[in-house]
C-alpha cells in the first residue's frame, strides 16, 4: 500500500469511531461520572438514616461557620479580582524581564498543596514575624482571625480570577486593536472593549474564586484554625461526632458548589466574545 | 510626504528594513507570506515600534504617538467587530457623526439596510462585515489608511465584487491607502501602485504596469504574473541581429536594446506573461515540426516563436491555462480565451510579440 493509501486508511479508520460509534468513550467516560456521583449519594442517604434532623442546621456552631465562611469569601474573592485582573491584563499585554517567574507564580498555589500555603502564611504573617508584630502594635492579628481565614483563602483562591481572566484578555487583543485604530486610548478601550468582552472569562474566574475561598481548608487549618469556617468546623464535626453529623454545612457547601456551576456553565454560554 | 525612513525592526529570525515614499493613492503591498507586509503595518500604525528609523505621514513623524493619536484608520484581516455593539454603534464608535452622513456612507458602501433593527455583527455574511469594517475605519476621517487583506476568506464571487468596490470607494478618499494582498490580481485591480516586498525589504514599488514591463528580477516577474521565465544567453545571429537564445528558440525582445549595452550580462532572464501567448496547432504530418513562418530564420531557428507539446489544460471562467512542454527546464504557460481549441497532447507552437517580452 502507498503512504498515501495508508494515511486514507487510518483517516478513514478514525472518522467511521467520530462518526457515531461512541459506545467506548461513553463507557470509559461513565465510569468516572459514577465515581464522582456515587459519594454525594451514599452521604445523603447515609446521614437521612443517620437521623439528622432539621434542627441541625441550626445549631450556633452551624450558624457560626457559616456566618464566617459567607463573610470572608466575597471579601477574598474581591481582593483577589481587585488585584488579579490588573493583573491578568497586564501579564496578557505585556512583555518584561521575570514574565516567567510571575506566569508561575500565579499558577504555584493552584499545584502546591493548600497546607503548604498556610505554612509559607504563617512564617511571612505569624504573630511573631516582623509583619505580624507591627500588625498587632496596631491592634491587628492577621493569624487566628477574621483577617488570617481571608489571607488564606486569597492566597490558595486568587490564581482562579487571573488564570481565567488572562485567557479572557488574551482572546480580545485584536479588538484592542481596532480600537485604538479608531482612536480611543489604552483606558478607554480596556472599560469599553476589553472588559466587555471578556467578562464572561473573569466572571467565571470570579465565581471559581469564590467557590474555592468558601471550600478552602488547608491553608486555612494553618493560619486561621479559629475562628471555624465551614470547612474547618466540617473537621471539627467529623472528628467529634462522625462523618453524618457534618450533613448541615456540607449540604450548604455543595448548594453553593452547584450554585456556581450552574453560574458559570450560564455566563459562558451567554458572555463572551462571539465573533 | 508620506515616507518610511530607514525604518527597521528585528525579530528573531526575521528582520524588516523599509525605505519608502508613499503617495496619497492606494499602494498596494504584495508578496508571499512572511515577506513583513503585516508588520509594516503595524509599525505605520503604532502597534509596533521600529529599532530605527522613522514613519512620517505628512511630513508628520510618528515616532512615539500612540497609534490612537496618529488618525491612521486600519482594517484588519479578520474584520473584528465588536460583537457586544451593534453594526451602527460598531460604525459610529471611532466618531459621532449625523444620522445624514452615517446613511450616506453606508449607502456607498451598500450597508445601509444593515443599519436597521440594532443588527448584531454576528448575523452579518463575510462581505458585510468587511465592508462595515472599512465604513468603521473611514467614518474618523483619517488621515491613512491601512488594509490588511480585507478579502481573504471570502468567497470567489464575493471577493470578486468587493475588491472593485474597494477601489471605487478608496479611491475617493485622497488619502495614502495601503493594502496589504498576496494576491496581484486584487493588486491590480485596487491599487494605483504596487511594492513587492520579500524577506523584509522592499524589492521594487511602482505603477503595476511598470512592473510588468520592467521587473527588477525574477521574484518580482513571477509575483506580477510574468510566470513564463527562460535563461537564455544573447548572441547575434548570422543575419546580424542580437537576440537571446534559450536553446529551443530565440527570442527577439522589443523593448529592451540588446545591442547598446542597455543590457551588460550575456546570460539574461526573459520573462513572457501567459496572456500575451498566442497558440496555434501545428499542420499535420509535419513531424512535429511547424510550418515555415515569418518568425522562422533561414536556418530553421524560430525568432518568438516555440514549438510545444501541450501537456494539460485547466478550463477557468473564460480562459484556458495550457500547460506546455516547449523542451524548457520548466513548463511554459499560456492563458488563452476559452473558444480556443486545445487538448492534451496536441503539438502547437506558442508565439509572442517582441513587445511582450522583458529582460530581467
Amino acid at each position: 500500500m502507498t503512504r498515501a493509501g495508508e494515511i486514507n486508511s487510518t483517516r478513514t479508520g478514525l472518522s467511521s469511531v467520530f462518526d457515531g460509534d461512541y459506545t467506548v468513550f461513553g463507557l470509559l467516560g461513565a465510569v468516572l461520572a459514577v465515581y464522582l456521583l456515587y459519594p454525594f449519594v451514599t452521604f445523603f442517604i447515609g446521614a437521612q438514616g443517620d437521623g439528622i434532623a432539621v434542627a441541625d442546621f441550626t445549631r450556633p456552631e452551624v450558624i457560626s461557620a457559616a456566618r464566617y465562611s459567607l463573610t470572608t469569601a466575597p471579601i477574598s474573592t474581591a481582593l483577589a479580582t481587585a488585584f488579579g485582573v490588573p493583573l491578568a491584563y497586564f501579564l496578557s499585554r505585556s512583555e518584561f524581564r521575570g514574565k516567567l517567574f510571575v506566569d508561575s507564580l500565579v499558577i504555584l498555589p493552584l499545584v502546591l498543596p493548600p497546607v503548604v500555603g498556610g505554612v509559607m502564611l504563617l512564617t511571612g504573617f505569624g504573630s511573631f514575624t516582623p509583619v505580624g508584630q507591627v500588625a498587632n502594635s496596631l491592634g491587628l492579628t492577621l493569624t487566628d482571625s477574621y483577617i488570617g481565614i481571608i489571607f488564606a483563602q486569597t492566597f490558595v483562591a486568587s490564581p482562579f480570577v487571573v488564570i481565567t481572566s488572562r485567557a479572557g484578555f488574551d482572546s480580545v487583543e485584536e479588538y484592542e486593536r481596532a480600537s485604538r485604530s479608531l482612536g480611543k486610548g489604552p483606558v478607554e478601550t480596556f472599560f469599553r472593549v476589553s472588559v466587555p468582552l471578556a467578562s464572561g472569562h473573569i466572571l467565571a474566574g470570579i465565581a471559581l474564586t469564590f467557590a474555592r475561598s468558601i471550600g478552602e481548608f488547608g491553608a486555612t487549618m494553618m493560619t486561621a484554625y479559629n475562628p471555624h469556617t465551614m470547612p474547618t468546623q466540617i473537621w471539627v464535626t467529623f472528628i467529634s461526632r462522625g462523618v453524618y453529623a457534618t450533613l448541615p454545612i456540607v449540604a450548604v457547601l455543595v448548594i453553593l458548589g452547584l450554585a456556581v456551576v450552574v453560574g458559570i456553565r450560564y455566563s459562558g454560554k451567554t458572555i463572551g466574545v462571539r465573533e | 510626504m508620506n515616507r518610511l525612513d530607514g525604518v527597521t525592526k528585528a525579530y528573531t529570525n526575521f528582520e524588516l528594513t523599509i525605505d519608502i515614499e508613499l503617495e496619497n493613492e492606494i499602494t498596494a503591498v504584495i508578496g508571499p507570506s512572511g515577506s513583513g507586509k503585516s508588520t509594516l503595518l503595524e509599525v505605520i500604525s503604532g502597534f509596533e515600534t521600529p529599532d530605527s528609523g522613522s514613519v512620517f505621514l505628512d511630513d508628520r513623524a510618528l515616532n512615539g504617538v500612540p497609534p490612537e493619536q496618529r488618525n491612521i484608520g486600519m482594517v484588519f484581516q479578520r474584520p473584528a467587530l465588536f460583537p457586544h455593539l451593534s453594526v451602527r454603534e460598531n460604525i459610529e464608535y471611532g466618531a459621532a457623526i449625523s444620522d445624514d452622513e452615517i446613511r450616506d456612507l453606508c449607502e456607498l458602501l451598500e450597508i445601509d439596510e444593515l443599519l436597521e433593527a440594532d443588527r448584531s455583527p454576528e448575523t452579518l455574511s463575510g462581505g458585510e462585515k468587511r465592508r462595515v469594517s472599512v465604513a468603521r475605519a473611514i467614518v474618523t476621517d483619517p488621515d491613512a489608511l491601512l488594509l490588511d487583506e480585507p478579502t481573504t476568506g471570502l468567497d470567489e464571487p464575493i471577493r470578486r465584487r468587493l475588491k472593485y468596490e474597494l477601489r471605487r470607494v478608496l479611491a475617493d478618499l485622497d488619502i495614502p491607502c495601503i493594502y496589504v494582498t498576496h494576491d496581484q490580481n486584487e493588486a491590480s485591480v485596487v491599487a494605483d501602485s504596487v511594492v513587492v516586498m520579500r524577506h523584509g525589504t522592499v524589492l521594487q514599488q511602482g505603477g503595476y504596469q511598470e512592473l510588468l514591463e520592467s521587473p527588477r528580477n525574477e521574484f518580482v516577474a513571477d509575483f506580477v504574473g510574468i510566470e513564463n521565465l527562460i535563461r537564455g544567453e544573447i548572441r547575434e545571429t548570422d543575419s546580424g541581429r542580437t537576440v537571446v537564445d534559450t536553446g529551443v528558440a530565440w527570442v527577439k525582445p522589443d523593448r529592451t536594446n540588446l545591442d547598446n549595452g542597455d543590457v551588460s550580462k550575456s546570460e539574461v532572464c526573459i520573462g513572457i506573461l501567459p496572456e500575451s501567448v498566442t497558440i496555434t496547432e501545428n499542420a499535420r504530418g509535419d513531424g512535429g515540426r511547424r510550418n515555415q513562418t515569418q518568425s522562422h530564420q533561414s536556418d530553421g531557428t524560430s525568432i518568438n516563436s516555440i514549438d510545444c507539446i501541450v501537456e494539460r489544460v485547466i478550463s477557468e471562467r473564460g480562459s484556458k491555462t495550457v500547460f506546455l512542454d516547449c523542451g524548457l527546464s520548466e513548463t511554459f504557460k499560456a492563458v488563452v480565451t476559452s473558444g480556443v481549441t486545445v487538448n492534451k497532447g496536441d503539438d502547437v507552437t506558442v508565439e509572442f510579440d517582441g513587445s511582450d517580452v522583458v529582460v530581467i
